[in-house]
């Protein structure tokens, strides 16, 4: 049953930072992907989850291949087992199955150009990638668009005629129609409204039931993560600090950054207790990172260790991963998965 | 629409009948359609919708600082509890760039905005223009004026403010940025606070630390508070009474927990069961509103959520406009499905 | 009371033939033409500039004198009107003009111009006059207009030599109005090729093309065009002449034009769809060609629109100062030189008809880019 599909190891991405000040310096590096390694099961929703600034895109970016790694490596699993280097592909190989890998990007207006027919949006990668007559191109997309809940008569329309919501469609319909075994959402509902942000997210569900689907979905926002995802991994300022499954990590996390971040989040009850934990200060500055725990500046459970040593990610319980020397020690508030809130 | 006996305290602000039209290639655009509501001294009224459902514009309207395009018409009167000079004045009648309205805009009247980067002008330092404002209004006293202002980002835990008084907006990261707004804006102790989706650009870490901050500044200054936001996680955190926004029409008000524990209007209902939430439950698909948000342009009257609406009564909703119903004093809602409830109030 | 418009029948609507009016189904470039056409001034700036331009294409037919024709009987004669009424206040069909007669001012002693009601020329369409080749290629000698043999026509006077200032400016804005056109094509190539390398490569390649366009630019330009053009060979044929002014101002104008493209291939580059595309496996050709130049090429229009009165004005000032056009061929900036003595403003103002012109021109371009660049991105709200 478990069967993978795709491990992300050792991933590190540096970025170039010039320094404005000076003519003649050179370039300091910052790193936003620190040593990200993680497995991906065929058919699960891994969620990645982190505020700004922590990484989560550039990591979705890196893994399709819109950006380039720093150094790392990603081995696809092919449906007939074939264990495939897939940040190094290239030529023949790489057209044959980079077309597996698709992306849903957060905006919908910058992710459609705005100078194409909805068509041709639509069948650019079937035509990029498959050598098809043109009537079956024509099927294709009818049928794609029909699946992603467009109006098939508007095809011929061009994005600026669409809402957000069937924009977001139209952007689902393009990463579709390659069959893709794996498509990394990133951010793909949070510029939507509420109402609409709920027929995309069922829309996706329904999809991956329907062809077994992989998700990688990124996103600041938990209580979507909650609903969407099996496993999740939090990311802070480049480095996973947690993974585990959805209910062992909204339930027992083991991280006080997972702690924070889901206290943090406003829920819609206004008999809610109020009493969240609030974090202190800011995330700190990726160029210039904190020393041992990245988190420690801000976590109210810091010994003089967290300042000194970096945690590694470590098993601390079935499945479950965390980086913190006192996961064992903490007992953290998680969410009560209480029926009564849900009417 | 009378006050009501529940209130028996005169509202600060009561708007009333607030329309504004903006004209369009394709015809008039309704944005706001009739909107009433009243901010009440030390409480939050919260104003809720997806995007352009009108509710920027109707906070925005209450300081006049809407672009010209925006024909506005209704009246917002505001009765201000301790100046005799200023009692009773319908904002909408003044001139946006007169003098009394100057006078209100920022004094009395305080505004926050989404991106604070915009509030400031990035050619002088924060403290520079903390300063300003309270020189405008408060005090001439350079000495005295700096001293407020020291005393104001201390008040939103800006730590350091002696070195923080002399940088500029961009040496200040998002969050404290927020928060250097707040101080500014109730640097002249203000009596209504207007905060235009204060958190949406921030983290939810930090999204956190400025909420709490705006209800202990609230708990401790008394202002009222015109929350406007897309997010129903923040007003139930927040708010006393909220005011459901679509397509330019109140949809439905009442106090936070009838909105949450007993919605009527169907849009209600239908944002509070899509919205995701920590806790819920995974496997269940989540209830979402068919269809999207139409434009407001040209539309005869009829209720703007017909399309989308799962009990739409055919040849009634789509046939005239949606009148107001009382469910109880503080409980109002326009829909047709209440409607029959109306007659047996006296009205 | 109620007119009740249609509202948002989406749902129950079938599908209907595509109506080509709606803007939901408007191509880029359709949806840029629907906001140019809003803008008045760049509207009607368009029509005047076509009418120039129609008026260059055909200047030789419609002149009524060629180059070379002047006449020293009739030097600094002011403009001269058609006249319906004869001075006996006889109203004639055709229009018509005296005959200028040169006579002294009795005061001043100074020559001046005077009609000779006796001698009445009328005005003739279609008449022979020099030879010349109609659009360069049919040898003819037929004008659009002229008067009767032995009279002389000077619609707006002439010049120190006799020579018609009419048929000269018009003349004159075949090179005056081409030269730019040429020269902004020159460079658009040279730009869309220089400014596409610095900004897709970027890197070292970026930071030396953009370190030449940053020296070049920093040339003063009046040095520059005498360093130039005193390079170029004093007596050469008119045609060349033109070529290496062309060449001049082309090699000054595409860093303006390569900055534009650069710039926006580096923020297109970056975007969400077109990142979208390299993942779905398009080719980098097909990007380029689908996605980034679509993107930039209604800027790139905008800024070649405004660079052309740059272009216009620099022609003008060369030609002004002497080193380029020379007479006997002439230009607008050869008009302007052989006008630049004060004595013209105080006895010969018809002189300077040709700065009305120049200044015409140089609005219209600059109301056409204006308008143009309001429409160029027709998905900005």
């Amino acid at each position: 049953m478990t069967k993978p599909i795709l491990d992300v190891m050792n991933m590190n991405k540096d970025f170039q930072v010039k320094s404005k000040t000076a003519l003649f310096r050179k370039p300091t590096s910052v790193r936003v992907l620190n040593d990200i390694s993680f497995e991906l099961i065929e058919g699960e929703t891994l969620s990645i989850v982190g505020e700004s600034g922590c990484g989560k895109t550039t990591l979705g970016r890196c893994i399709v291949r819109g950006m380039d790694a720093s150094s790392g490596n990603v081995i696809y699993h092919t449906e007939d087992g074939q264990k495939i280097e897939f940040l190094k592909l290239k030529g023949k190989k790489s057209k044959q199955y980079r077309k597996d890998i698709q992306m849903i990007f957060q905006d919908p207006y910058s992710s459609l150009s705005p100078r194409m027919s909805v068509f041709d949006i639509i069948s650019e990668p079937l035509i990029a990638n498959f050598n098809l007559k043109k009537s079956k191109i024509e099927e294709k997309v009818t049928e794609i668009a029909e699946k992603t809940g467009l109006n098939v008569s508007y095809l011929r329309r061009y994005p600026h005629a669409f809402s957000g919501g069937q924009r977001q469609r139209i952007a689902i319909a393009r990463a579709l129609i390659t069959q893709p075994r794996l498509i990394v959402c990133d951010e793909a509902v949070s510029a939507l409204d509420v109402s609409i942000q709920a027929q995309i997210i069922n829309l996706l569900k329904d999809l991956q039931e329907q062809y077994q689907i992989t998700y990688i979905f990124i996103s600041h926002d938990l209580s979507i993560v909650q609903n969407i995802s099996d496993r999740v991994a939090v990311m802070h300022l480049g480095r996973i600090v947690e993974l585990a499954s959805t209910d062992s990590l909204f339930g027992q996390p083991k991280h006080p950054y997972t702690e924070a971040l889901m206290s943090a989040v406003p829920q819609p009850d206004p008999e809610m207790k109020k009493d969240r934990i609030i974090l202190e200060g800011e995330v700190p500055n990726p160029a210039n990172p904190p020393s041992g725990c990245h988190f420690h500046p801000r976590c109210a459970y810091r010994t003089d260790k967290c300042v000194q040593q970096v945690p590694e990610l470590r098993e601390v319980g079935y499945n479950h991963f965390t980086a913190c020397h006192y996961a064992e020690e903490l007992h953290l508030r998680g969410v009560q998965n209480d029926a009564a809130n849900t009417n | 629409m009378t006050t009501q006996a529940a209130q028996s305290e005169q509202p600060l602000l009561s708007v009333q009948n607030l329309k504004i039209r903006i004209q369009m290639d394709n015809g008039e655009m309704k944005a706001v359609d009739g909107v009433d509501f009243e901010i009440h001294k030390g409480k939050t009224l919260g104003l809720v919708g997806e995007s352009g459902c009108g509710k920027s514009l109707t906070s925005r309207a209450i300081i006049s600082i809407n672009p010209k395009e925006c024909e506005t018409s209704g009246s917002i009167v505001y009765r201000s509890d301790n100046e005799a000079s200023l009692k009773k004045l319908d904002l909408l009648s003044l001139n946006p760039t007169s003098k009394q309205i100057r006078s209100i805009r920022g004094r009395k009247i305080a505004m926050i905005f989404q991106e604070p980067m915009t509030a400031f002008s990035p050619m002088y330092t924060i403290g520079n223009q903390i300063m300003e404002a309270i020189q405008i209004h408060r005090t001439k006293n350079k000495k005295e004026a700096k001293k407020i202002a020291l005393e104001m980002l201390a008040k939103v835990g800006i730590s350091d403010q002696e070195k923080r008084f002399d940088q500029y907006p961009h040496e200040f990261s998002g969050g404290m940025r927020q928060r250097a707004m707040i101080s500014m804006a109730l640097s002249c102790n203000p009596e209504i606070l207007i905060a235009d989706e204060p958190t949406t650009a921030l983290d939810v870490t930090i999204q956190a630390q400025v909420l709490e901050l705006m209800r202990s500044l609230q708990a401790e200054l008394g202002m009222a508070i015109l929350l406007v936001t897309h997010d129903l996680g923040i007003i139930a955190q927040m708010c006393d009474e909220v005011a459901v926004m679509y397509l330019g029409k109140i949809v439905e008000q009442a106090p936070v927990k009838e909105i949450f524990y007993n919605p009527k209007h169907p849009y209600t209902k239908g944002l509070l069961k899509s919205m995701p939430r920590l806790g819920g439950d995974k496997s269940k698909r989540l209830d979402s509103i068919e269809g999207s948000v139409p434009m407001p342009i040209n539309m005869p009257p009829m209720c703007g959520f017909y399309e989308r609406c799962k009990d739409r009564i055919e040849g009634v909703c789509n046939t005239q406009a949606v009148p107001k119903t009382r469910i109880s004093d503080q409980h109002s809602v326009r829909c047709f499905l209440y409607s029959e409830q109306r007659e047996g109030e006296s009205q | 009371m109620r007119t009740m418009p249609v509202f948002r029948r989406q749902k129950t609507e079938a599908p209907q033939p595509v109506k080509i009016k709606d803007a939901n189904y408007s191509s880029q470039w359709r949806l840029i033409y629907l906001r140019f056409k809003k803008h008045k001034l760049a509207r009607i700036s368009l029509f005047i500039l076509a009418f120039l331009y129609l008026i260059a294409l055909f200047a030789q037919f419609i002149a009524p004198y060629g180059l070379q024709s002047y006449d020293s009987k009739y030097v600094n004669a002011p403009p001269m009107g058609f006249r319906f009424v004869d001075a006996a206040g006889k109203f004639h069909i055709k229009p018509f003009v005296y005959e200028l007669q040169s006579t002294r001012d009795p005061e001043t002693m100074r020559k001046i111009f005077v009609s000779n009601t006796e001698k009445r020329y009328s005005l003739q369409f279609f008449v022979k006059g020099e030879p010349y080749k109609f659009l360069g290629l049919i040898p003819t000698s037929t004008h659009l207009l002229g008067v009767e043999q032995p009279g002389r026509i000077f619609l707006l006077g002439t010049d120190g030599m006799g020579r018609d200032l009419f048929s000269r400016i018009i003349l004159g804005s075949q090179i005056s109005l081409s030269i730019p056109l040429v020269g902004v094509a020159i460079s658009f190539v040279l730009g869309l090729i220089i400014g596409g390398i610095s900004g897709y490569f970027g890197g070292w390649l970026d930071s030396i093309i953009q370190r030449i366009i940053e020296i070049i630019r920093s040339f003063p330009t009046l040095p520059l065009w005498m360093a130039l053009s005193a390079a170029i060979p004093p007596r050469i044929p008119v045609v060349t002449m033109y070529l290496y002014i062309v060449i001049i101002f082309a090699f000054i104008g595409w860093t303006d034009l390569a900055r534009v493209v650069r710039g926006k291939f580096i923020a297109l580059k970056n975007e969400d769809y077109v990142i979208a595309a390299k993942i779905a496996g398009v080719g980098n050709t097909k990007i380029i060609v689908k996605h980034l130049l679509p993107g930039f090429i209604s800027y790139l229009v905008v800024a070649t629109t405004l660079a052309i009165p740059g272009m216009i004005l620099g022609e003008t000032a060369m030609s002004f100062l002497g080193l380029g056009i020379r007479s006997p061929a002439t230009s607008w900036g050869v008009l302007l030189q052989e006008a630049q003595k004060i004595e013209n403003v105080a006895l010969y103002p018809w002189k300077l008809i040709p700065l009305g012109i120049v200044i015409l021109t140089v609005l219209t371009y600059n109301f056409l880019g204006d308008g143009l660049r309001d429409a160029a991105d027709p998905y900005k709200k």
